[in-house]
């Protein structure tokens, strides 16, 4: 346990030296400046009931994708050189003889690549909802659940992420998850394609596509938990209710047991391999 | 204690290409003891498998075949790790961190206590010469003085076995110094250091005991003393170059060079000597230089690998 901690410090004490608080300010910006655009767009109708009413729920479940797409890229720019980039600049030899188990460099790294990307977006999660109550007057509290879900993005990329680190080197790590995470978007446009254009073949692909990487339940339970506000407009389309329906308990529990799997592949295969 | 600080029994590596098409044999049969207590130089021409072997030492590496013993124990020992220290040939730490956190970090994780990580902290940063840089950042740091502080993080648990992986590369001649006294220092606390380098002369100052590798095999080991006793050596310079002489000469000895008017053999053993000294007169050749010295490190080791061609 001493020497996970010690890793998962070093980790994070190295990032934040590595001043990439800057980039989490960078994207703090973008997270005000979202919900400020969408109050601008909304203040040209600002009598309008229904106007007044929508956007601030749009703007929260959109601002929730926005803080999903930044927590997962800082998972995996942390997670692609934390194990493929020490082992390339010769960082791990002097540590990997130490009376250290692999496993625990690899968990050491998983810990502090964690920490600071759901820090992270924890925080830009509350500068949302913030944001929205200063800027727009409405407070959803009720949502709570769904920004612990968002949480779960930074894990399942960084996760992934890490797990190529173990064998690749860092320029196919990263290659490797931006191929993952495009997989992984994909489904949904396939989806619609399919229903669409009735093809059979692309529907196929998306329920194949959403095992490969599972961000698609994880998309589908964020807006489960935001239900509550979701305009009544968008619930009642036609295609929000083909492609938007809540995940089985059993999906949920896919997501978690892919997170673990992917965590003891990477911890196995480090394990097995010369470095 | 036991004998050998380092014991390995046919140590096989072989390297496959991802689809096994090609295959490249870095260590094979590695056959190697490094008594306990002694400095142990091991040499090789570069791809020989020095780098491997190490590697597979430390666990690393994992062997093809064979098997090895580190102080008597298998690597996978967390007990045995804790008396190892290493300092790697291409390594770069972690930059964004101080000398002592650098130090801190690694002596933690060795098993050190806070207690005695206080006390031995300032000792090596001493010891190697970087006491008055231990609030520097490591990327502020040459390549020397990233060299002295890797020597810091092997020896801050004071290992019982140090393995130093080309220590000098990067150093300046007093660098250099330091650290073969530092070797020597070890040796004198009953320490076992395993030493890795290009640097022969440097080898040859320090080192109790020698392997020559070459293609993964050990070509030659043994107490550096007996094996450089074995073929003295002779420069000659003549007058002048005759043909005659160097024909005689190459009945009693082996000429290893020729250049104009000097050239240098290498007798069977040094009552081979005066043999040698006779046998250019009576050929009519005039000495202005005969000079016999024993054979240099450097002289074996070119000797080893070209015989092993």
């Amino acid at each position: 346990m001493r020497a996970i901690c010690l890793i998962a410090s070093l980790t994070l004490k190295e990032t934040i030296r590595r001043r990439l608080w800057v980039a989490s300010l960078l994207a703090s910006l973008a997270v005000v400046g979202f919900v400020f655009v969408a109050k601008m767009g909304a203040s040209v109708r600002a009598h309008d009931p229904i106007v007044q009413s929508v956007v601030p729920r749009i703007t929260l479940i959109l601002g929730l994708d926005v803080v999903k797409f930044f927590g997962s890229v800082m998972a995996m720019t942390l997670a692609s050189g934390a194990i493929a980039l020490e082992i390339e600049r010769g960082m791990l030899y002097a540590v990997l003889y130490k009376p250290v188990h692999r496993y625990q460099v690899v968990l050491g790294k998983w810990v502090g690549v964690l920490v600071f990307a759901l820090v992270n977006t924890l925080f830009w999660t509350v500068l949302l909802y913030v944001s929205v109550r200063v800027m727009m007057g409405k407070s959803y509290l009720e949502t709570w659940r769904a920004p612990l879900v968002v949480l779960l993005y930074p894990v399942l990329f960084g996760t992934l992420t890490l797990f190529f680190s173990t064998f690749a080197s860092m320029g196919l790590t990263i290659a490797l998850s931006i191929i993952s995470a495009g997989v992984a978007w994909s489904e949904k446009p396939m989806r619609e394609f399919g229903i669409v254009f009735d093809i059979d073949t692309l529907m196929n692909m998306a329920n194949n596509v959403r095992w490969i990487v599972p961000m698609n339940h994880l998309r589908r339970w964020v807006l489960e938990e935001m239900m509550v506000i979701v305009p009544e407009r968008m619930l009642a389309s036609q295609r929000f209710q083909a492609f938007e329906n809540p995940p089985g308990g059993w999906e949920i529990g896919y997501v978690f047991g892919y997170i673990a799997v992917v965590l003891a592949l990477a911890v196995l295969v480090f394990g097995k391999r010369d470095v | 204690m036991t004998q050998y600080a380092i014991e390995t029994y046919r140590l096989r590596k072989v390297y496959r290409s991802l689809l096994r098409r090609q295959s490249v044999v870095a260590v094979d049969s590695l056959d190697l003891k490094v008594p306990t207590g002694c400095v142990f130089g091991f040499l090789g021409p570069n791809g020989a498998g020095k780098t491997t072997t190490i590697m597979m030492l430390l666990g690393n590496v994992y062997p093809t075949s064979g098997s090895f013993r580190i102080l008597g124990h298998s690597i996978s020992d967390m007990g045995v790790r804790r008396r190892i220290g290493f300092l790697p040939e291409k390594f770069q730490f972690h930059e964004l961190l101080t000398a002592e956190e650098l130090l801190w970090f690694h002596g933690r994780l060795a098993g050190m206590d806070r207690q005695l990580l206080t006390r031995r902290v300032p000792e090596v940063l001493e010891q190697v010469g970087l006491s008055e840089r231990a609030r520097s950042r490591v990327r502020e740091f040459s390549k020397g003085m990233q060299q002295r502080l890797g020597i810091a993080q092997a020896i801050l648990h004071d290992p019982d076995l140090i393995i130093l992986d080309e220590p000098t590369s990067a150093l300046d001649p007093l660098g250099r110094r330091d650290v073969r006294d530092l070797i020597l220092q070890l040796k004198s606390r009953g320490k076992t250091v395993f030493l890795n380098s290009h640097l022969l002369s440097e080898v040859e100052m320090v080192c109790d005991e020698v392997a020559i590798l070459r293609a993964g095999q050990v070509q030659r080991q043994g107490d550096i003393e007996m094996l450089l006793q074995v073929h003295p050596v002779v420069d000659v310079e003549l007058r002048a170059p005759s043909e005659r002489v160097m024909q005689a000469v190459r009945t009693v000895a082996r000429v290893l060079s020729e250049n104009g008017t000097r050239f240098t053999a290498e007798v069977q053993g040094e009552e081979e000597i005066p043999a040698l000294a006779r046998c250019i007169v009576e050929a009519g050749g005039e000495m202005m230089r005969f000079a016999p010295r024993r054979e240099s490190l450097e002289d074996l080791f070119v000797r080893v690998v070209e015989e092993a061609k």
